[in-house]
């Protein structure tokens, strides 16, 4: 009998062993940070290129390039001094517009502008009560969309 | 204004929370003084609670149905030109409306509890019924305090603020309230526990009402998960169903367990065994279900589901902690009484894939649950905002679901007891060389992907596995029986209905893994600018924009795109129209709702979402989202098969009514008894 519950034990913990392995691997690469944009602008700029974030600010209204019925929008955000160039690919949110709080996903390419390919029109510690718990429609990040496994 | 219906609601809201604190002071001075007669106080007192909190949700439905907007949870959750089913539905679409849902469900399945629990001892029904009234009167505390669904509105209006439209779906109307049944559901075998134990029982009594509720729960929560993921294919317009979002995955956590439970309670209800895993995961999944709940309105988590910060975190929090404490304490107090009645002497066989099932759905809940605060823990360690993403959840859980889905194929092959490897190696191997192939054949065809060769494996050891339980259950009816095949066919499969209640689950777990990874490895996105009568090619499927129309609704108005498709060998030839719907009401100005038009098969979706439009130039121009989904139906065929299993489970067999079990069971005794017959 004991013979068999050292075997569960050692069974036990080379599973709980492995699921530890994947979920550290997993958290590992599975991550990204939201950041101001002052936050973001204050750490290297290799690092800055390297690792994807998630940027919250407010839209400028000086250099907004967004066209009705066209894909994609290039943009100034704002945090709160600093700004950053943007340039998003994608179906635009309808309610983004100069002004608007926007989280954008993405990482700095090497002229600076922050290459996205992810945008919600709302920050997400701002969203408001939803009926039901259920979300304001918004578009969801790419990684979410995709879910490859 | 306020109405008489809305002032009976809030005083037999006060009266549930009096009658619940009475049941539970009524069975502690049973306890106390021994005194039998009082067990009639707790049941009349359970009939009572059952009745006041009908009486409260017959006012707010009421309130709802008559528009009655002195109310604010009507003003702000209804409107006049709602649907009635709509409004119904607005009784549990707010926090406060859908506390008193729940609490109305935990009251009436104390009514079912009191009825049931007439011939059990007094004592042990008395504490069920007093677990159930202590949480019920719970919820009718934190409505009366926190969040009151007949306060009056401050502010007189002519008309409600309406439902979102995102929820005028019929999934929609559907997934809360069954999740609601499943959450209020693990109560009720977590008090018959309580009870159980409390009343110093030893025996595995309890679980014949419990195993019902077990399953009712688990069938709910399942449909209420598959319903809500439906409902986000079909209406978020982001092509996925699953976002791990914190509060998806609150409801997920139940159901690791809940699976996990409903497996162990079959072991002790039959063999005496697993009784500390029952004990554990009835505590646990009602744990999770008041933690999910925490997380959806504490404002903890940041989700774009969640209902806003709110008080009521506060009081969940501490009730956390009470049941943690309490419900651990119990089990620990009557620990010894929790001692299986049968040893285990090997691990490869039926009980031992049981118990590796159970660990790994216990690991699943884990990195779910952690993956989930991880972002709260980063915010306390001063690590910043973070979000973990659906790759994390995706690279642990997926293969997690995998080994899983081989335990679930092999554990119904093994026999029970010691010597069950030995007997079942034939048919193992069956199953393997059939995997195997499974396999090669991905391969063969190109497919390479790890998940694809791994999942075709799984699914193949899936499906052989059903097949060859079939198979041996007619051989039983044949040889032991001496049925006539059409007969042995039949009672093969009438006999021991929740054996193939169970298979029918397996199958849909393995339809699920298809659904999954099919979608997920093989899916495309295509975003495009698209112009009047132009033609664009997509992974060779062409597109041709038609029109843009506008149609005026009844609270709507939507601009609707026309778009052929061609397949690519120019075969099908389908017409989609997605749309976006500017709502009257329960939307920001300039924003709209994406309805998404799909063509679906069995093979594949293809899922067509207007993303923006131009018509103010000579050319309208149209910016659509197009997507390939393979095999996605599969997920939801999946998810039918898992409730329909669940639903066949729910039958009463000749073995829940004392039939001897190897009367009973055919397939169930399949290995060993065939193996014996075979050698006669």
């Amino acid at each position: 009998m004991t013979h068999v519950k050292t075997k569960i034990a050692v069974a036990g913990l080379i599973l709980a062993s492995a699921v530890g392995y994947l979920a550290y691997a997993g958290m590992d690469k599975g991550w990204v940070y939201t950041l101001s944009v002052d936050h973001f602008l204050q750490k290297p700029a290799a690092e800055q290129q390297r690792t994807r974030v998630r940027l919250c600010g407010t839209v400028e209204p000086t250099d907004f390039q967004a066209v009705k019925g066209r894909l994609g929008a290039k943009f100034v955000l704002k945090g709160e001094t600093a700004t950053i160039p943007v340039s998003y690919t994608g179906i635009v949110p309808e309610m983004f517009k100069a002004g608007a709080e926007v989280l954008v996903e993405g990482k700095r390419d090497a002229s600076g502008v922050f290459q996205s390919d992810v945008m919600l029109t709302k920050c997400a510690s701002k969203y408001e009560e939803a009926p039901n718990g259920h979300p304001v429609k918004t578009k969801p990040t790419t990684q979410e969309a995709e879910a490859k496994p | 204004m306020i109405g008489p219906t809305a002032t009976i609601g809030e005083y037999a809201l006060a009266g549930s929370l009096l009658t619940g604190v009475a049941v539970v002071m009524a069975t502690i001075m049973q306890i106390a003084s021994g005194n039998e007669r009082l067990a009639r106080v707790v049941k009349f007192c359970s009939v009572l609670l059952a009745g006041l909190l009908t009486l409260s949700s017959w006012a707010l439905l009421t309130a709802l149905l008559n528009d009655n907007f002195t109310l604010q949870y009507v003003a702000k959750h209804s409107e006049k030109v709602l649907e009635t089913g709509y409004k119904v539905a607005a009784f549990w679409a707010g926090q406060e409306g859908s506390l008193l849902f729940w609490a109305w469900l935990l009251g009436l399945m104390g009514l079912v509890m009191t009825i049931g629990g007439r011939k059990a001892d007094s004592v042990q029904t008395s504490v069920a019924l007093a677990v159930m009234a202590a949480v019920t009167a719970f919820f009718c505390l934190i409505m009366l305090f926190e969040g009151n669904p007949f306060a009056i509105n401050p502010v007189r209006v002519a008309d409600g603020r309406g439902l979102n439209p995102l929820l005028h779906n019929i999934a929609m109307v559907a997934h809360p309230p069954l999740l609601f049944l499943g959450y209020a559901g693990y109560t009720a075998p977590f008090a018959l526990l309580i009870g159980a134990l409390v009343a110093g029982k030893r025996n595995s009594d309890w679980l014949q009402p419990a195993r019902y509720w077990i399953v009712f729960s688990w069938v709910m929560l399942t449909v209420g998960i598959v319903l809500g993921s439906w409902w986000a294919y079909l209406e978020l317009s982001f092509g996925g169903y699953w976002f791990w979002d914190a509060v998806e995955n609150a409801s997920l956590l139940p159901w690791f367990t809940g699976t996990a439970l409903l497996h162990s309670a079959v072991l002790q209800a039959r063999r005496g065994i697993f009784k500390r895993w029952v004990a554990t995961l009835a505590l646990l999944s009602f744990w999770l279900c008041i933690f999910g709940t925490y997380l959806t309105r504490s404002g903890v988590v940041q989700s774009v589901h969640s209902f806003g910060e709110s008080p009521i975190g506060t009081y969940l929090l501490v009730s956390l902690i009470a049941i943690a404490l309490g419900g651990a304490g119990v089990i620990a107090w009557r620990w010894s009484h929790l001692r299986p009645e049968h040893n285990t002497e090997e691990l490869i066989n039926r009980e031992g894939m049981f118990l590796a099932a159970n660990v790994l759905l216990v690991l699943m809940m884990a990195v779910t649950a952690l993956g989930t605060i991880w972002p709260v823990i980063c915010r306390i360690l001063g690590r910043g905002e973070v979000t973990l993403q659906a790759s994390f959840y995706n690279s642990v859980i997926l293969p997690m679901a995998l080994l899983l889905c081989l335990i679930m194929s092999s554990g119904p092959i093994l026999g029970a007891g010691n010597g069950a490897l030995a007997r079942a190696w034939g048919r193992l191997t069956v199953m393997g060389v059939i995997a195997a192939l499974a396999a090669i054949a991905m391969l063969v065809l190109g497919l390479t992907s790890p998940w694809t060769i791994f999942s075709a494996a799984t699914v193949a050891a899936v499906l052989s596995g059903v097949v060859i339980n079939i198979f041996y259950a007619i051989r039983v009816r044949i040889t032991s029986h001496q049925d006539a095949l059409p007969l042995a066919i039949v009672r093969a499969f009438t006999h021991n209905s929740r054996h193939w209640g169970a298979q029918l689950a397996h199958l849909g777990m393995a339809a699920i893994i298809v659904g999954v990874v099919g979608s997920a490895v093989y899916g495309t996105l295509d975003e495009l600018e698209i112009k009047k009568g132009e033609t664009k090619i997509a992974h060779g499927y062409q597109l041709i924009y038609g029109d843009l129309q506008e149609v005026r609704r009844n609270n709507h108005t939507a601009v609707v795109a026309t778009l052929d498709i061609v397949s690519p060998d120019g075969k099908q030839k389908f017409t989609v129209k997605p749309e976006n719907r500017f709502y009257d009401k329960g939307m920001q100005e300039g924003q709209s709702a994406r309805e998404v038009d799909l063509h679906m098969s069995f093979a594949r979706d293809i899922y067509t979402v207007l993303g923006g439009w131009d018509n103010t130039g000579p050319i309208g121009i149209a910016i659509l989202q197009f997507r390939i989904n393979p095999l996605i139906n599969w997920l939801w065929i999946g998810g039918a098969l898992l409730t329909l299993g669940g639903l066949v489970c729910l039958i009463p067999t000749r073995a829940a009514l004392n039939v001897p079990q190897h009367e009973a069971t055919a397939s169930d005794a399949t290995p060993a008894r065939t193996q014996k017959l075979a050698s006669k």
